[in-house]
Parts: C-alpha cells; structure tokens; sequence
C-alpha cells in the first residue's frame, strides 16, 4: 500500500477528477462561452443587426459564403422591430418605437390592434471621426525658430521595421443569382394574389427605377426578381445565402421569420378573418458616402383574408439618415407627418384614411440624406 | 509497550480532499473565464502613449481577418500640401492634397509632407498605423478608404514643435450625432492626460492612428512599411502600382 502511494502517479489527480475534469473541459470548449472563441473577434458581427438576437441564441450566425466577418457598425440600418417590441396603446399611442424600427399598426375588424414590422434595410455607409491629443515637448519654453535649436529630435520611434511585399486583395463571389428556382414563390402565392386591385398606373412616376418590380408595383412575389429585391431590401449584406426569403415574410417577430429557411411561412393563413400586413422596404442604393441621398421605398400588401382598419406606418429615421424635405410621397390616401424623436431624427408616419382590403396595397417612398 | 505506528493519511481521503481543492480552484476560475470571454475587443488604457507598431501588433494578436488584407486609406491634406510616402527606398510620387495609398495592419508607414502655410522650410513626416480595418461588400473596398485628414491645425501645431496624435474610428451608427459632416471628418480634442485611444474606443472601434511631429525620415533609425500606390475607382478590383520611388 505504501509503495502504491509513493509511485508518480500518486500526483496525478484521483481517477473520478480526471475524468470530471476531462468532461468539463468537453463542455467548455463546445459551449458558446468558451474563452477561446471569444477572446478572437466574435463570429458574426458582420450579419445584419437583425441577426443579433440569433447570435444570442445559436452562437453561429449564418454570414454569407466568402463575406469577412467583422462588426456590423460600417452599415446604416433601417426597418424592422429591434430590441423591445412596438405596441400600441388603447389610445393609439405607440410604445417601444426605437431607432430604426419601421412598422405598420393596424386594426382588425374584431378590435384587435397588430403591430407587423417591415423588412430591414442595410447601407454600407461607415463614417468616421477623429480624437485630437497634442502635447507640446517643449512645455512653456515654445521654440520660436525651429533650426536655431538643432531640432533633430524623433516624436516616436518606429517599432516594427516589416517591408510589406505586394499582394491583392482578397476578392470573392459578389453574389449568387438563380439559387432558387423561380417558380418557388409564385407556387405559394394564395388564391387570388394576382387579382390586385391596385393598378400599374396608379404607382407610375412614383417608384424609382430600382424598385421598378412586381413587388412593389403589385405586392406580386416573382421568382425572378429575387436577386433585385435582394440587392435592395438587405442591401448590402444578403445579397448572398438563403436570406432572400426575408422580402416575402408578413412582420410576426422578424428575428423569428428571418430565421426559417422556408419561403412559405408567411402563407400558412388557416386562421379566417386574420389581416396580415406585410411591409417590404427597399433601399436604392447598396452603400453611400455622407451627403448622399437615399430613397426609400415602402411596399405594403395586406395579405389577410380581413380587412386592415386604422393602417399607421412608422418609420423612426436612425440618427445619420436625415429625412429630405417634401420627398415622401404615397399611392394611397394618406396623412404624412413627422415629428422629432429624442435622439435627433425624424419619426416618419402614415395614417391610411381608408381601410385596406384583403390583397390590397401601396407603395410609400421617400428620400433620405446620408449625414 | 509503545506501538509505533506510521503517520499516514488514508490514501482515498487523501486523494479526495487534492480532488476537491482542484475542483474548488477551478470553480473559481471558471466565472473569470467567463467574463475574459465577455470583454470587447477594446485597447488597453495608455495604449495610445506606446511607440508605434506595438497597438496594430497586439490587434493582431487579438485574431480576425487581417493578415495578408490591404486596406485602402487615402490621406487628405489642405490646398498647398505635398504629400508623398516614405520607405527604405526613398520617396514616392508627390501627391497634392490626395493620396491613396493600401496599408496593412499592424505596420506604420511614414509620409512626409511639405509646403506648410508659415513654414516653408519645414518638413514633417507624419506616420499612420493601421490597427484595424474595414469589411465593405466585395468590390467596394477602394470606394470607401479609410479618410486621414492632416489638417491645417495639426500640421501648423506639428510645425511649431508639438506632436499631434489622431486616432481615427469608425463611429458607432447607433451613437453617431445626428449632424452633417460639412467641414470634413468630426474630431474633438481629448483632454490633457487623457489616452485618446481609450477615447477612441468608447466612440467607436478605431482604425488608425496618426501621428505628427517627426523631422526625420527615419526616426530612430528604424524605417517605416512602404505603402502600396492604389488606382482610383478604376476597377472592381485594387489596381496595385508600384510604388515610384526616388532617392531622398
């Protein structure tokens, strides 16, 4: 027995530790909080915001193939419901309306008020800024003639002494068109959706020509322009991957329908007499420098089988977009006004005047200039 | 009779208690692991007092897409300024006012420049170090370079014997103040014994740092990274040039 305990393994720890420590090491490294994947740059700050709360849940975000993972705050973002939910009050004032949100809050014809938020638009626009620091080597004793004093001192020396050779930049696929083939959303459009009532003219002159599709026009899902809806409602970030399937979702927590992977979700309306809205938001352009305009178009579609009463859409500018004067228009009857929210910009808002029947809809747009 | 026995602890409770002290010590090391996890990747207070190099350095030690990355900066100076990059090999091209330039982080690249309104005969040699970069879409990487203004202000400063230190960063969307960039890039001044880095960091994540206040092309006698000589917006793709050089 005492030979046993003088042998080195004695310093090993006792065989029901090691194997304690064994799985829990295990568990640490598999585990989204394990110290080795966070002390790196976290996985997937480039994902649009919208993905935030996914990155909360899974640990991976699903970035597209090839795209540099970095942060996310090169990009302006606009739309959607971000952090704590917009509701509505008894007396039609509206709660939780933050920062880039957009959203439309309607009435159902039971009394219930909805609250659907549109997609989420991205611009890459970074802008940057500068913190000053001098210091004055020479205190009060200002030097008025610098050669008098031999002035052959260094501020800083150098430490690395690397000479860069030539490379490139690392390029990628820009996008992938025609993933998906183009009857995939008209087989899921319901009964009915191509008998718009809102004709081609009525929108003629007001949609710019890069939301010139049947989305827009007719609230119509066509397989073919996915790749031009991509490029403008996730501008610049989901061009790529599976995430075109975001333009066709009615707003029922966007974390949540981001998520699915199947187009048709929206479309699961077994419930009679729901109203769905659904905002689609366009941006015209994919990325922008300070002092460039933006327009934006808003396609709202009720594809309910019950009529939408009391239709408002919100729109809470984020605070370098700056809402050019006089540019919103609408195709629909509609009470526009804006107000000032706490951090600087403007809330845009429409009132519909008129109830909005089941597959029924307009277009709303307005431009925007990038501070 | 006096029996002698032999002090020895039993061996299972032995190995226990070593067992559970481990397992106490490492209990206690796990919520600290947590919260390293948990810590922005910010720079170190007084970072921005250490020599250049060292900041870019330890970001790259913190990991990501950086290695083998060039990202276009483009330097901006007032109307009169000559600008051209400085290396081992001598000078580049003159530049007036604008100049675009591919750097890699973690190195310094010196410039100098030249034509300073009072100070005729002076010639600084500003430094820029990447310490991070940017993540545009593909393609789009020269359409939005990293802007480093050298003001008239800081030149005038330098000029006089000072040493100016801007640390350039990308603003936070969320936070940025909602007025119009007229005048050029925004900065405010940071206090005296403030480390501006550390500043830099809670407005935003910081790309580069530039320094002016050098008179030698080779301070130290240590010699700055040679930047790359990029092509204006003319291609998807970063058209490298060699970089024209000339004795000094």
């Amino acid at each position: 027995m005492a030979e046993s305990h003088a042998s080195p393994t004695w310093l090993l720890m006792p065989r029901w530790f090691r194997r304690g420590l064994m799985i829990a090491t295990l568990l640490t490294m598999c585990s989204c909080s394990a110290s080795g994947q966070s002390l790196a740059w976290p996985a997937c700050q480039s994902c649009p915001a919208e993905q935030t709360d996914q990155c909360d849940k899974h640990c991976v975000c699903e970035c597209p193939p090839g795209w540099p993972v970095g942060p996310s705050d090169e990009y302006l973002c606009d739309g959607g419901d971000n952090a704590s939910p917009v509701g509505a009050t008894h007396d039609n004032q509206i709660v939780g309306l933050e920062q880039e949100d957009t959203v439309g809050i309607y009435r159902t014809d039971d009394g219930r008020t909805l609250v659907a938020p549109s997609t989420r638009t991205c611009i890459y626009a970074p802008r940057f800024a500068a913190v000053r620091h001098v210091v004055q080597p020479m205190g009060a004793q200002q030097r008025m003639f610098v050669d008098e004093v031999g002035d052959a001192f260094a501020a800083a020396e150098s430490e690395l002494r690397l000479l860069p050779g030539t490379g490139v930049l690392n390029t990628t696929l820009r996008q992938q068109r025609g993933e998906r083939p183009p009857s995939l959303f008209r087989g899921r459009q319901q009964a009915g959706a191509a008998e718009r009532l809102l004709a081609v003219a009525e929108t003629r002159g007001l949609v710019g020509p890069y939301a010139n599709l049947q989305i827009v026009h007719l609230g119509v899902m066509n397989g073919q322009e996915n790749p031009i809806v991509m490029r403008h409602s996730l501008a610049a970030i989901t061009w790529t991957g599976d995430q075109e399937v975001q333009v066709t979702i009615s707003g029922q927590g966007a974390s949540a329908v981001f998520a699915a992977k199947q187009p048709g979700l929206i479309y699961e309306l077994g419930v009679p007499s729901s109203p769905r809205l659904r905002l689609v938001k366009l941006a015209s352009e994919n990325e922008a420098h300070p002092g460039d305009e933006v327009e934006f178009t808003l396609r709202f579609d009720n594809v309910g089988d019950a009529p939408i009463r009391d239709l408002v859409i919100v729109d809470n500018l984020t605070t370098r977009l700056e809402y050019v004067e006089d540019s919103a228009k609408a195709s629909v009857d509609a009470d526009f006004t804006t107000t000032r929210n706490e951090a600087g910009s403007l809330v845009l808002s429409w009132a519909l005047k008129e109830s909005l029947k089941p597959r029924e809809g307009g277009v709303l747009t307005f431009r925007v200039r990038v501070r | 009779m006096t029996t002698v026995r032999p002090l020895t602890i039993d061996a299972v409770r032995r190995d226990h208690a070593m067992g559970k002290l481990v397992l106490a010590v490492g209990m206690l090391l796990v919520p600290s692991l947590s919260l390293l996890a948990q810590s922005p990747p910010t720079h170190r207070p007084g970072a921005g007092a250490i020599p250049p190099g060292a900041i870019g350095a330890q970001r790259l030690m913190r990991g990501g897409p950086l290695l083998g990355y060039t990202q276009p900066v483009e330097l901006r100076a007032p109307e009169g300024i000559i600008l051209s990059a400085v290396s081992g090999a001598g000078y580049s091209t003159a530049h007036d006012q604008r100049m675009l330039v591919g750097m890699a982080v973690g190195c310094v690249y010196g410039f100098k420049a030249v034509g300073v309104p009072s100070y005729p005969e002076i010639e600084l040699y500003p430094s820029v170090e990447l310490v991070d970069r940017l993540y545009p879409p593909p393609g789009k990487a020269l359409r939005f370079p990293v802007p480093i203004e050298l003001t008239a202000d800081d030149l005038r400063i330098a000029a006089q014997g000072g040493l100016v230190t801007r640390v350039i960063y990308v603003e936070d969307p969320r936070t940025a103040l909602p007025v119009v960039e007229l005048n050029g890039q925004q900065w405010f001044e940071a206090r005296t014994g403030d480390d501006p880095l550390a500043l830099a960091d809670a407005m935003g994540r910081p790309i580069a740092i530039l320094r002016i206040g050098s008179r030698l092309a080779s301070p130290g006698g240590s010699a700055f990274a040679e930047p790359m000589m990029l092509a204006k917006e003319s291609t998807d793709d970063p058209r490298v040039l060699p970089a024209t050089a000339s004795l000094p």
